[in-house]
């Protein structure tokens, strides 16, 4: 099951002390690929997210495994999961710049986030950023590490922050809601970024969105989540062209598409009940009854 | 992977804020009550008993005078409490006001207003305090007022800053879309939402002028006597610290056990309300 | 046909900056105006201008014919109200819903609303039950459908939108875009619709406004505008669009 995925989960259910968020949510990233999660607000789409990141607190496990590389990382203490979670993965949050210090000028950053992973060479510091920068085309490498991460847009935060994870080397990019809080002309752009992150370094990256515009021009594979469940998972191709489960048709019908018709959102009770079952190749969805 | 309960801080700084309450609720209600729970008059002179030791008659022993210390320490928790109170009622109200109206109407106001304090805090306090003794006579009512002086500039700046930024809040544009003056738009929008931070504020204040009463008093432009009031109380017994330290010790004792519990219920309200804040 | 509301020449800057370097445009009855651009570009500033809450430097509005000033008169603030980006920031935090509304419907029409309240959620969709709510304890869609119902209790003929879907996921979205459609299709309410996400403004509006750096670049009907732009920016825009 292990072949070619980086990242694995098995049943993992996770929660805040009340009762599971997510429950039950399986799905294996292979490398090299871009999976988006999407779904409306307060379907726990972030949760996962947070549960797979672990250098928070909450969600608190409650089942399952979350398997990274070979180490099963809800076997390991919690120190050292913290400390392999910041090695081997980069985050950006919905909020621009949240993975950042607002008034600390990013080279301070990266410089002490680079020494964190054993990374930072003084003599090759300087053209290593300058190379990565214009490789992602965002100008004056010089000029923006002196500023701060206040004087930057929205935009240019998500940018510097792919940057930054392109300098660290990590393997694995978690992505909440990474476009939601920019302009929609720019979100083109941070989501080319992300794609460039995974063609260049071979990042994997798991997205949090409920654009499923995103979802499509980025995402390999999507997963849509409802009530803490994954109701479909396939291709992008498969899950918006082809949509097999009511409720994802229902969200492609909620998404406003340039000079579309007025977008629908069909809120009706959907059936959380069943398996999720291969309807074609590599296209799951849930289904009533067992399998 | 054990988290403790999201709940526990909630509970703790409840449990917190309780103690203190009582607390200072006991200390007010003794102060009320002073008159009454006094075992003797606490401005009787008996030329039989001066720097007595304490005993079953006078529990605190009696002061130079004969006067029970007991009784004077109980009176003069009314004097300190009430003074201090009050001193911060009026300039809660005062500086609220005025802070808020500097904030909300900016321009020319807010720079009028906002230099009065600056003027008012180039002071210090108490060589304002005897130049308005020096002016206007001794006495509680002059101390007070010296100290209230340069007291309202606290909670002007906290509002007119709490006012500044709820300002560019949606409901308060809200508001003035459906045709709220500025007046209604501060008592009912902006107060409810600045009124937590500030009653913190106005709470950690009491015990620091408390402690600035008794400072004029132990000065000796505070409360006079025969009045009892903890400052000077200490003021007038120092000189016989040795033959009677009860005298200068009780009166100091109550100041700091009363500002500690003040500064404490202070404290314990900020985490309350923090906490209610996060949730 | 005479416009509602018409803006000439406005203009306004900020120490030197200029926000707006005349603008003009007129909103009729029952159309939705979408207003694009990039954050910046001064179009949250003409919305806040429009309604009164910003004071121009110079150039009029006009509605109906009759002159705007700063300040408003309740009857003027009666016919237009605005919906602000932050959902949840847009009702009074310590207030109930319910008496948020009643607020607005005392100020503005000198009684309160409550009798009329459920048939007013009903507009808006949602359950009445949800009027004795905190907005805290409301989702960013629930409140800003409850913030339209507060802004459409004077039943204005002019509805301001600023970023009032942005904050919100597309199921919210598409349920308050659904109901900004209705008010113009029931009630003959005319919207400026202000976004910069031109794929929303195309599904809702009938027609566009362009903005860049504080001036109208572009103006036609929605399909003028998607088929046929004419400027540079406005092509740029259409491209940076991710489609389905």
């Amino acid at each position: 099951m292990n072949n070619g995925s980086i990242l694995t989960l098995d049943k993992l259910s996770a929660g805040y002390g009340t009762g599971d968020v997510i429950s039950e949510v399986s799905f294996s990233l292979r490398q090299d690929e871009i999976l988006c999660i999407a779904g409306q607000s307060g379907c726990g789409k972030s949760t996962l997210l947070r549960a797979i990141m672990g250098v928070f607190d909450l969600p608190e496990i409650t089942g399952g495994s979350i398997t990274l590389n070979g180490t099963v990382l809800t076997e390991l203490p919690k120190k050292q999961r913290r400390e392999l979670s910041t090695r081997s993965m980069g985050l950006i949050f919905q909020n621009p710049g949240a993975a950042f210090n607002p008034i600390r000028s990013y080279e301070k950053q990266f410089r002490e986030a680079l020494s964190g992973c054993g990374k930072y060479d003084k003599s090759t510091f300087n053209a290593v950023v300058e190379e990565v920068f214009s490789r992602l085309g965002l100008g004056d490498a010089k000029r923006i590490l002196r500023s701060c991460p206040y004087e930057m847009s929205g935009g240019m935060n998500q940018r510097i922050a792919i940057a930054l994870t392109m300098l660290m080397g990590q393997r694995l990019l978690l992505a909440d809601e990474p476009t939601s809080a920019l302009d929609a002309g720019i979100r083109r752009q941070v989501a080319d970024e992300i794609k460039l992150l995974r063609d260049e370094n071979g990042v994997s990256v798991i997205a949090v969105t409920h654009d499923l515009a995103l979802a499509r021009y980025i995402a390999d594979r999507v997963a849509i989540m409802l009530g803490g469940r994954i109701v479909e998972l396939g291709s992008s191709e498969d899950v918006i062209s082809a949509p097999a489960h009511p409720y994802t048709r229902a969200l492609i019908g909620a998404a406003a598409q340039l000079g579309g018709s007025l977008p629908e959102f069909h809120g009706a009770d959907f059936s959380l009940e069943g398996t999720l079952r291969e309807v074609a190749s590599g296209h799951f969805v849930l289904t009533e009854g067992s399998a | 992977m054990k988290n403790t309960s999201p709940l526990a801080p909630r509970r703790k700084s409840r449990t917190a804020l309780t103690v203190f309450l009582v607390l200072a609720a006991a200390l007010v209600i003794i102060s009320i009550l002073a008159p009454f729970i006094a075992p003797n008059d606490p401005n009787a002179t008996s030329a039989a008993n001066i720097n007595a030791a304490p005993d079953g008659d006078y529990p605190l022993g009696t002061d130079r005078y004969g006067r029970c210390v007991f009784s004077r320490v109980l009176m003069g928790a009314q004097t300190s409490i009430f003074s201090a109170v009050i001193l911060v009622a009026a300039t809660f109200v005062v500086g609220t006001a005025l802070g808020m109206i500097a904030g909300w109407y900016g321009g020319r106001i807010d720079s009028i207003i906002m230099r009065l304090a600056d003027i008012m805090l180039a002071f210090p306090q108490m060589v304002l305090a005897i130049a308005v003794a020096g002016i206007l006579g001794g006495g509680m009512v002059n101390a007070m007022l010296s100290m209230g002086i340069s007291g309202w500039t606290l909670y002007a700046r906290l509002a007119r800053a709490q006012v500044i930024s709820l300002k560019k809040e949606a409901f308060i544009s809200a508001a003035r879309l459906s045709g709220c003056s500025g007046p209604k738009i501060m008592l009912k929008y902006l107060l409810p939402c600045m009124l937590g931070a500030l009653i913190v504020n106005a709470a950690t204040r009491l015990g620091t002028m408390m402690i600035g009463i008794a400072g004029l008093s132990f000065l000796g432009i505070g409360v006079t006597e025969p009045h009892a009031e903890w400052g000077s109380m200490i003021n007038q017994s120092r000189a016989y610290m040795q033959l009677a330290p009860w005298a200068t010790l009780a009166p100091a004792g109550a100041t700091v056990l009363t500002v500690m519990i003040f500064n404490c219920l202070g404290d314990a309200l900020r985490d309350y309300l923090d906490v209610e804040a996060v949730k | 046909m005479k416009p509602l509301l018409e803006v000439t020449d406005l203009k306004k800057s900020y120490g030197g900056l200029c926000a707006l370097g005349g603008v003009s445009l007129e909103v009729h009855t029952a159309e939705i105006l979408g207003i694009v651009g990039r954050s910046g570009c001064g179009k949250s500033t003409l919305l806040r201008i429009i309604c009164g809450l910003e004071k121009a430097d110079g150039g009029s509005i006009t509605l109906d014919g009759v002159p705007l000033g700063t300040h408003r008169s309740i009857e003027s603030l009666r016919r237009m109200q605005m919906v602000f980006q932050d959902a949840s920031g847009s009702l009074h935090p310590r207030k109930t819903v319910r008496s948020s509304i009643n607020d607005a419907a005392r100020s503005l029409m000198g009684r309160a609303f409550d009798p009329k309240l459920d048939e007013l959620c009903g507009s808006v969709g949602l359950d009445s039950e949800l009027l004795d709510r905190y907005p805290r304890t409301l989702s960013g869609g629930q409140c800003q459908r409850f913030a339209i119902a507060r802004a459409i209790v004077s039943s204005p003929e002019i509805l301001l939108c600023d970023e009032a879907t942005s904050a919100l996921d597309v199921t919210s979205q598409a349920q308050v875009l659904r109901l900004l459609a209705s008010l113009r299709d029931d009630r003959g309410t005319a919207i400026v619709f202000v976004s910069h996400d031109l794929a929303v403004v195309s599904c809702l509006c009938d027609r566009i406004i362009v903005m860049d750096n504080g001036g109208i670049v572009e103006h036609g009907s929605t399909r003028e505008v998607l088929e046929n732009p004419r400027e540079d920016y406005t092509k740029e825009l259409i491209l940076s669009i991710m489609r389905l």
